[in-house]
């Protein structure tokens, strides 16, 4: 399966906003979507599902589906 | 007393003075008002963002406690000179400035001279009067000489202390500038152990990536990032998404433009004893219809920061990021606020094109969103006070009450909304409601739990702790990007170092909660009762139509009893007798 995974103001030296599909086999979840995506160290960022947060700890435990779409940022405190 | 025992510096200690020194209930704009320039112990001194003054005074914006934060070089400058806090009392009868060279302080007629005119010109025409490019300034622009409600202090061309009108207090006391030359240096407790201090905690934010982040981009990057969230007060919060953002975030500032072929941002540049970053340099596209103006608006200046581009851009719903760095660079220019000055034309605006005011109001003025146009001729009579540019400069509050409408005015306590919607981020709602100096986004830090969609039950603690926290931060003389890396024990081991008196984290934080009280305290006995710890209707009643709180408003009723709870207030949100005497504050 498909879903997609928006990446916005990535910390260097990664890219900052990236936009891209990731294929991963049935019943993967989102820690599964944040190792392919490739992201160093995702645990320090927040992701969305569907605009739905996903706290760190309940990654490995929420299962994605096709056509999902992921949303990965740092947590920047203040601006 | 002990006062620097008990509130150190910067906010802290000129909180502590301010409450001592005037009547509360004093008008903001009276010569009951007193206006004090505070540095901290690691300001001037080389500790990471170790630049950073305060102006602390009654807003003109809130009528409430207000304490302004800036970096810059002149917080650094003022401490060179050997001085630690300026006190400004009464009301001159004539405008003056004060010119302070070490030990020396004077104060020098500015009528006929710099009354009148902008920040930057002042800058120039005192450091030419000195025969001295490196004195450093603050000043008031024409908007601060007219009263404008959001006027801040500008220091550096283009660093401010920008909230709540500290620049209009400065006006009403006729005093135009400060001007610091310092050649004395600034001595520390322990020089020994301040290096080690230093080199640790620097050691630690070198290296981590949101250092290199804000380098980087800046902190416009947050626009991606609320944008994605959907917590972008866009059109004065009638959405928190805006189809455009993509023409006015970093990197758009980035990219090259098809008219000249050059980019908005020019480079990034860093404060006094910063090791970040984080500022940005821009230069005005010169074929856009804004550089118009002026030669003066095609230089490097002062670029986009997060929230002067959410004010001046979605907030106003306008896609046109050289027009927004045209309004930001009138912001610095004539010493306005761009949050408030933003945050007031998208009031302006909502009552035009509901047609509770017209362009017999608004001098003609078409003031729909999205219009560029109307942002740039906006921003220059509001800089001069001239034409609808009075209205402008009341805030939105003052102007939204004027023309019947007071739900469309984004404030608490009469400031206006950073950019950040309390219905998606909730504890970023309970800390605007509780901010003693109205909705702020810098007196709190709920971001990364609200970023995690944190349940409710945990913002007040989230809120309660992170408000001492930065009030201690606050009152150190440093900036608060650090403590995305650093802990209260990195910034007490570098106090301590700096000044003495046996500070730890956990007397830090005492600290805060100690500040944070003694701010409420003033705000009671200027008539604020628990009645201003609110949001406005919009926020409490109209659920968000997109984004990760769709379908949300702000709980604020959910989470403000917890709230007072944690901080021993009564359920009028009045501290507690027991809460007073346990701080030392009875």
């Amino acid at each position: 399966m498909k879903i997609t995974i928006k990446s916005v103001a990535i910390r260097p030296p990664e890219p900052p906003n990236q936009e891209r599909e990731i294929e991963l086999l049935k019943g993967a979840s989102v820690a599964d979507a944040l190792v392919k995506f490739g992201l160093a160290n995702p645990d320090a960022h927040v992701t969305l599902l569907n605009d739905e947060p996903v706290p760190a700890g309940e990654r490995a435990a929420k299962a994605v589906t096709s056509g999902d779409v992921l949303t990965i940022f740092p947590p920047i405190h203040g601006g | 007393m002990d006062w620097a025992g008990q509130y150190l510096g910067a906010r802290g200690l000129a909180s502590k003075y301010l409450a001592e020194e005037m009547d509360p209930a004093a008008d903001a704009l009276s010569t009951g008002n007193v206006l004090i320039f505070a540095t901290g112990p690691l300001t001037g001194t080389p500790a990471a963002t170790g630049g950073r003054y305060v102006v602390v005074t009654k807003g003109a914006l809130t009528g409430a406690i207000a304490c302004s934060n800036s970096g810059g070089q002149w917080g650094g400058e003022l401490r060179l000179a050997g001085w630690d806090m300026v006190i400004v009392t009464g009301k001159s009868d004539k405008p003056v400035y004060l010119h302070i060279e070490d030990d020396d302080a004077e104060l020098y007629d500015a009528g006929g001279f710099i009354w009148g005119k902008s920040v930057w010109d002042t800058e120039a025409a005192l450091k030419e009067r000195h025969s001295d490019q490196r004195i450093r300034i603050a000043s008031i622009g024409r908007a601060g000489e007219t009263l404008n409600r959001y006027a801040c202090v500008v220091n550096d061309l283009d660093r401010a202390a920008g909230r709540s009108g500290v620049g209009a207090v400065m006006g009403a006391k006729n005093l135009k500038a400060i001007a610091v030359r310092g050649t004395k240096g600034v001595a520390v407790k322990d020089p020994g152990g301040f290096e080690t201090a230093v080199r640790a905690a620097r050691d630690k934010l070198d290296p981590s990536p949101d250092r290199a982040g804000l380098a980087a981009t800046g902190t416009i990057s947050m626009l991606d990032i609320t944008q994605a969230f959907g917590s972008l007060p866009t059109r004065n919060n009638r959405d928190v998404q805006f189809e455009s953002a993509s023409k006015v975030g970093a990197a758009a500032m980035a990219a090259n433009r098809r008219t000249d072929g050059g980019t908005n941002l020019i480079n990034g540049k860093a404060c006094f004893s910063c090791t970040i970053g984080c500022g940005r340099v821009s230069k005005l596209d010169p074929t856009h219809f804004s550089a118009k103006n002026g030669e003066r608006y095609k230089k490097a200046s002062g670029g986009l920061e997060y929230e002067s581009a959410y004010a001046l851009a979605p907030m106003v719903g306008i896609d046109d990021i050289e027009a927004a760095t045209f309004a930001n660079q009138v912001c610095n220019e004539e010493g306005m606020d761009p949050i408030s000055f933003g945050a007031t034309l998208s009031a302006a605006m909502e009552l035009y094109e509901t047609g509770a005011i017209g362009d017999k109001e608004t001098g003609g003025l078409k003031l729909n969103f999205g219009s560029a146009e109307a942002l740039v001729e906006s921003v220059k009579l509001a800089g001069l006070g001239k034409g609808f540019g009075a209205d402008l400069g009341l805030g939105a509050k003052l102007l939204c009450e004027k023309y019947g409408q007071p739900d469309f005015a984004m404030v608490v306590k009469g400031q206006e909304f950073p950019g950040y919607d309390g219905r998606s981020m909730q504890g970023m709602a309970l800390a605007y409601a509780t901010s003693n100096r109205g909705a702020c986004h810098l007196k709190a830090d709920p971001y990364g739990d609200d970023f995690e969609g944190g349940p409710l039950e945990g913002k007040a603690k989230i809120v309660y702790e992170s408000q001492n926290t930065v009030a201690a931060v606050d009152s150190a003389g440093i900036c608060l990007f650090p403590m995305s890396v650093w802990n209260l024990n990195d910034v007490a081991a570098q106090v301590d170092a700096a000044c003495g008196g046996g500070w730890s984290a956990e007397r830090m934080a005492e600290m805060g909660e100690r500040i944070w009280n003694l701010e409420r305290q003033f705000n009671l006995a200027a008539g604020l009762t628990s009645k201003d710890d609110t949001l406005p209707k919009r926020i409490l009643t109209e659920k968000l139509k997109s984004g990760s709180g769709k379908g949300k408003v702000a709980e604020l009723g959910k989470m403000l009893p917890a709230y007072y709870e944690l901080r021993g207030w009564d359920n009028e949100g009045v501290p507690t007798t027991q809460t007073l005497q346990r701080l030392s504050l009875a």
